[in-house]
């Protein structure tokens, strides 16, 4: 009961703090267009005998010092400032709006000069040109709108400018292009609806500018003059009398002020929902970890266990309750001993992690119950103090690197040395020094140039083993490594598992490593422990577990990992070529920050009917550019691309890319089955025919007609994929690209993706598809081309890829594929066991 | 905005400098340009204020002894030349030299504005830092309404109301001029600096609250850096670099929010020239003092944009 009770306060607040910001505007709006009839003249009716009145019944905000009614003013005066900002907005969505649009979209040399305009007309101050200009054309009321009008529409040139130039070169919109989307298409149903948002909020601000602007001429005698009823020259008459009768100055002031918070709310508001749709952040709770008094009693502990986690659980609030994201976890790691925590993404697996030590973002609000001992001190319920002395002393964490988790300014030999000199109280010189030396130990060959670099300078591989440098600065007895190989290339990852084999035989470290490659965990852990729905589902000696798995989702994690090889070889031998690349080049322009940058260096690829070609190769070889080189997306391409002997040209909607990143592709104000419908519609499909087809698309990548209704964020990410999949299978292409189509996803959604490809290919769709890792690509692919800066140096044969790999990228791709291949893992793990010292 | 590869600082500077030279011309042509839309000139003020009858031939013998009636970009040009050799013409109010003018006049002006930034700073920092820190929800919406509040109120409308309360209720600050050194600046730097610093603020928390949302802060905490230290090491450089531009154009525009300062409390700084200037249609002194507080804004804005690309530029690339 209390809980509704609070519920339906909370709605009504919630309802109050939107519509009071409306209500002042709607009441600003009424005043002044109405005013004249709402007034009939008594503004300027002066009556002495009534002068200097306080407010009261007669006059309920008192009179001026002319006997004047201050509300009848009040009422009146809005109107300069309700034509100023009506004139202004047009003017700023009008001049600045189309120059934006224009610049962005146009680009190039007019772009360039709208550039320079702005950037003359905001060196001049808003509040002088306004000055100025007011000053030079008059006083009245329209004057003074587009004094005001003239000086601010500059700020949504740029804004607008850099609005329509992010989206027009999105993912999404170059998708559209490949399907034969017209430009104007894109710009009116894509790009400038994408654009309220941000421009809501604009003119929320700008509003409040022009009604303290308006004022603000008034006082300095440029606008409208006494006895004109005006904010700002009624705060100019009510000086004098600012002791004896603070009323007259104290209305027009909060007149002023609450008009302009209230333009300043609504346009907050107006733009998160525009942006994303829903009324985010109205009511937000205090993020405070909310922990109960008793815990439960730990009866057997095992004595050797270094960390001991017993009925863990986790809420998380997310506005209408509290969710539970970790059910009743338990878990133990001995000294010396490696737990894997393996699940698919959402398992609880981070959150786990996170609740040991109390590391939720601000913005979670989460309650963490159960225990988590810890060489057998408890730490749920320690409170910030005492936890931070627990936190990279006594547990490590590392999270994943996903958008960087290094200090971006700081030199990350610095980073390194902060924590040495936290927990181990070493002066700042020998800390640095000691900071080398960690370096050093992570294998890093060059520790004193590294330490002077920024994380940014710093290759994916680079960059965990100075987070692992760092977390071994505090000299932990347990490190948790969150995700710490998922972002990096195949062979990246290689070296830093054995890197982490080596550092725990070498220090004795407990380490707990949470990852959704169970490759990692098999080459790494002793126990493993499988995550799902955050609960433990099964856990157990690693080989035991991966040998006989016991639940089906340990048995469905192991067959997403250990996919069954391609039907035998099929032939396409004899097949006619479909696409024909020769001596591609590319050279990336020079850019502020960066030299000019050679992607291609002469690359060649035949693509025959019905055929898979997988392209594999280290982050930077130029696999992605050579993607949209043979889309047709790169204006700048040197060399040839032929489809059926035709120069490949994204007009002739032939070849389709599926691009990177899922989310990027897909327009997030756009259904799933619209953006499907959209597709169809352009790939000249009749009206009366849409709906079956859109219904037969999403069938055929194992969507269901409700994820049709759907908004991409409300997709998983493996979901997503397949829609970006479906949207270009509508156009029918010849061939069909794949950039990454599973490296943003975790071994479930990974397997399922592949095998949507392989039904594809057995469909005879020629397709392209691109991996960094040779475990993808050779599921799917008739033949393999390697890729290494900028040239496709070797081609394997999926079946045979030991004996036909000759260049050195090819073997060491080979052998990271193998180091985590299923298959051998219940062989013996050979981890190298460090130096003999 | 310089999107030049290579030469070096020493280039990159050559070129910023090159750029706000143009800038500068660009904005004297505006200038002059807006005072040929004007309406009236400086012949119809001399004659008003000379008395008697003002007929269109007194206007235009007038215009003709100032020189007004030349076409206008030999006026433009004149004036270029003269600027050129340190000379900004006279006035045609008074008939002195404009430096010397605005030389005489510049004192307060700077001093307000200095005071204006300091002001700005200080409450800039701790509205953002104290905002960004707080916890539960009483004292940030607290900061956020108050610092909401102040960047809507008008500058000369927070003036009156800080005269009311210190100096006519309490009597702890003059009213009006500069005779009592510091006391007499208290007031009009707060009315200044109040706002500036209360936008100031807004922006720093807005970025504070975006990166301390960011994966490296959860490594900091990881690593059992304090809150503090996670607060002013972590979030305060990352969130001053993407707060620096407009940092640069609010504090840019303290030097034209002076003007209504000067008013209010009656300064004879750069601010009342300008206006009393405006409303005479004098011209050299307008010219002169529009393109001084832009070459302000310029450079401002010039150093915090520079400052902003040096420490990206360090954040993305090879020492």
């Amino acid at each position: 009961m209390i809980r509704r009770g609070w519920e339906a306060a909370r709605r009504a607040l919630t309802a109050v703090w939107w519509s009071l910001p409306a209500a002042v505007l709607a009441a600003f709006v009424l005043a002044g267009a109405a005013g004249p009839i709402l007034t009939a003249g008594r503004e300027r009716q002066t009556d002495l005998n009534r002068a200097l009145l306080a407010p009261g019944a007669g006059a309920w905000l008192g009179t001026d010092h002319l006997g004047r009614d201050e509300l009848v003013r009040l009422v009146a005066g809005a109107r300069g400032s309700l034509i100023a900002v009506g004139v202004v907005l047009v003017v700023c969505l009008v001049l600045g709006g189309g120059l934006g649009v224009a610049a962005g979209w146009w680009g190039g040399l007019f772009d360039r000069f709208m550039l320079r305009v702005v950037d003359v007309v905001t060196s001049v101050p808003t509040l002088l040109l306004g000055l100025v200009l007011a000053g030079l054309l008059g006083g009245g009321p329209w004057q003074v709108a587009l004094a005001l009008g003239a000086t601010l529409w500059p700020p949504y040139v740029r804004v607008i400018r850099t609005e329509t130039r992010l989206r027009r070169d999105a993912p999404s919109n170059q998708a559209l292009l490949l399907l034969g989307a017209r430009p104007p298409r894109i710009l009116l149903r894509h790009v400038l609806p994408a654009l309220g948002g941000p421009v809501t909020v604009l003119l929320g601000i700008t509003a409040a500018e022009v009604i303290v602007g308006v004022a603000t001429l008034s006082f300095l005698g440029l606008g409208a003059r006494p006895p004109a009823p005006e904010w700002g020259s009624m705060l100019v008459e009510s000086r004098p009398y600012l002791s004896s009768a603070p009323w007259l100055f104290l209305a027009p002031a909060v007149a002023v002020a609450v008009v302009a918070v209230a333009c300043n709310l609504l346009a907050d508001r107006l733009g998160t929902w525009f942006t994303h749709g829903v009324r985010a952040g109205a009511v937000t709770r205090p993020a405070r970890a909310v922990r109960p008094a008793t815990r439960p009693t730990v009866a057997d502990v095992p004595a050797e266990a270094r960390l001991q986690v017993t009925g863990l659980s986790v809420d998380l609030y997310d506005g209408d309750g509290y969710t539970r994201v970790v059910d009743g976890v338990t878990l133990s790691v001995p000294a010396g001993g490696t737990l894997a925590i393996v699940g698919a993404s959402g398992s609880g697996k981070t959150m786990t992690a996170l609740a040991m030590l109390d590391l939720f973002p601000a913005q979670v609000s989460a309650r963490v119950t159960g225990s988590v001992r810890l060489a057998g001190r408890e730490l749920v319920g320690l409170d910030e103090q005492a936890l931070r002395r627990v936190r990279g002393r006594t547990v490590a964490y590392i999270p994943q690197d996903v958008g960087g988790a290094l200090h971006p300014l700081r030199r990350v030999g610095a980073q390194v040395a902060d924590v040495v000199v936290l927990h181990r109280g070493l002066r700042r010189r020998a800390a640095e020094r000691r900071a080398l030396e960690l370096l050093a130990l992570v294998g890093i060959d060059d520790p004193a140039r590294v330490a002077r670099q920024r994380p940014g300078a710093l290759s994916g591989g680079m960059r965990q083993r100075v987070l692992l440098a760092a977390a071994l600065a505090g000299e932990p007895p347990l490190l948790v490594a969150d995700e710490p190989t998922s972002s990096l290339d195949a062979t990246a990852a290689v070296a830093l598992v054995e890197l982490f084999g080596e550092i725990r035989n070498r220090l004795n470290t407990s380490l707990v490593i949470i990852t959704h490659e169970l490759g990692v965990a098999a080459r790494l852990a002793d126990t493993l422990a499988v995550f799902d729905q955050g609960r433990v589902v099964e856990t157990g000696d690693t080989h035991a577990v991966l040998r006989a798995p016991r639940h089906p989702v340990t048995r469905r994690l192991i067959a997403a990992a250990d996919l069954p090889p391609p039907r035998a070889d099929r032939d396409t031998g004899d097949a006619p070529v479909l696409l024909t690349a020769r001596d591609l080049r590319l050279v990336h322009p020079a850019h502020a920050r960066r030299p000019a940058v050679p992607a291609l260096a002469g690359a060649d690829l035949t693509v025959y009917r019905g055929e898979v070609v997988g392209l594999v190769g280290n982050s930077g070889c130029g696999k992605s550019t050579l993607a949209r080189s043979l889309a047709g997306l790169e204006p700048r391409l040197r060399g040839t691309v032929e489809l059926d002997g035709r120069p490949v040209d994204h007009r002739h909607q032939r070849v389709h890319l599926v691009f990177q990143d899922p989310t990027a592709a897909l327009n997030r104000r756009q259904s799933i089955g619209g953006a499907l419908a959209e597709a169809l519609h352009l790939h000249g499909v009749r009206a009366s025919d849409l709906p079956a087809r859109r219904t037969a698309l999403l069938r055929r990548v194992g969507l269901t007609a409700d994820h049709g209704r759907r908004r991409p964020w409300q997709l998983s990410g493996g979901e997503r994929q397949r829609a970006v999949i479906a949207r270009a299978l509508a156009g029918d292409p010849d061939l069909l690209i794949l950039d990454e189509p599973v490296s943003a996803l975790d071994c479930v959604h990974r397997a399922d993706v592949i095998n949507l490809l392989r039904s594809l290919r057995d469909d005879g769709l020629a397709m392209v598809v691109i991996s960094h890792d040779l475990g993808v690509v050779e599921h799917v692919a008739d033949r393999i081309a390697v890729m290494h800066s900028g040239r496709i140096v070797d081609e394997l044969r999926p079946g045979a890829m030991a004996t036909t790999a000759r260049h050195r990228i090819s073997r060491e791709l080979v052998a990271a594929r193998d180091f985590f291949r299923m298959d051998t893992v219940n062989r013996p793990v050979s981890l190298p066991k460090g130096p003999s010292t | 905005m310089v999107r030049r590869m290579g030469g070096g600082p020493v280039a990159a500077v050559a070129a910023r400098l090159a750029e706000m030279a143009a800038l500068v011309l660009a904005i004297s042509l505006v200038s002059f340009g807006l005072l040929l839309l004007a309406r009236g000139d400086a012949a119809t003020s001399v004659v008003r204020e000379q008395g008697g009858a003002v007929s269109q031939a007194r206007i235009e013998a007038e215009r003709h002894r100032l020189g007004l009636d030349l076409p206008a970009p030999q006026r433009y040009a004149d004036m270029l030349t003269r600027a050129v050799r340190g000379d900004l013409g006279n006035s045609i109010r008074s008939g002195r030299p404009v430096s010397g003018e605005i030389a005489s006049r510049i004192g307060p002006t700077v001093t307000l504005a200095l005071a204006g930034s300091v002001v700005a700073i200080v409450v800039g920092l701790f509205v953002g830092l104290a905002e960004a820190a707080a916890r539960g929800w009483f004292v940030p919406a607290l900061l956020r309404g108050g610092s909401l509040l102040l960047v809507s109120v008008p500058g000369f409308a927070l003036a009156f109301g800080l005269v009311a309360q210190f100096s006519l209720r309490l009597g702890w600050f003059p009213t009006q001029g500069t005779d009592a050194g510091a006391w007499s600046l208290a007031l009009p730097a707060l009315v200044l600096g109040l706002p500036a610093g209360a936008a100031l603020g807004r922006v720093l928390s807005t970025r504070l609250r975006e990166v301390l949302a960011e994966p490296y802060l959860v490594t900091a905490r990881a690593q059992g850096h304090s809150r503090l230290t996670c607060l002013l090491r972590w979030a305060l450089p990352n969130a001053t670099v993407t707060s620096l531009v407009v940092a640069g154009n609010i504090l840019a525009a303290l030097g034209t929010g002076t003007l209504v300062v000067e008013e209010v409390f009656g300064w004879s700084g750069l601010g009342s020239y300008l206006i009393a200037a405006l409303r005479y249609r004098d011209w050299y002194p307008l010219n002169a003092t529009v393109l001084l507080l832009c070459v302000v804004v310029i450079v401002v804005r010039g150093v915090s944009l520079s400052l902003a690309t040096l420490v990206d530029e360090r954040a993305r690339s090879t020492p």
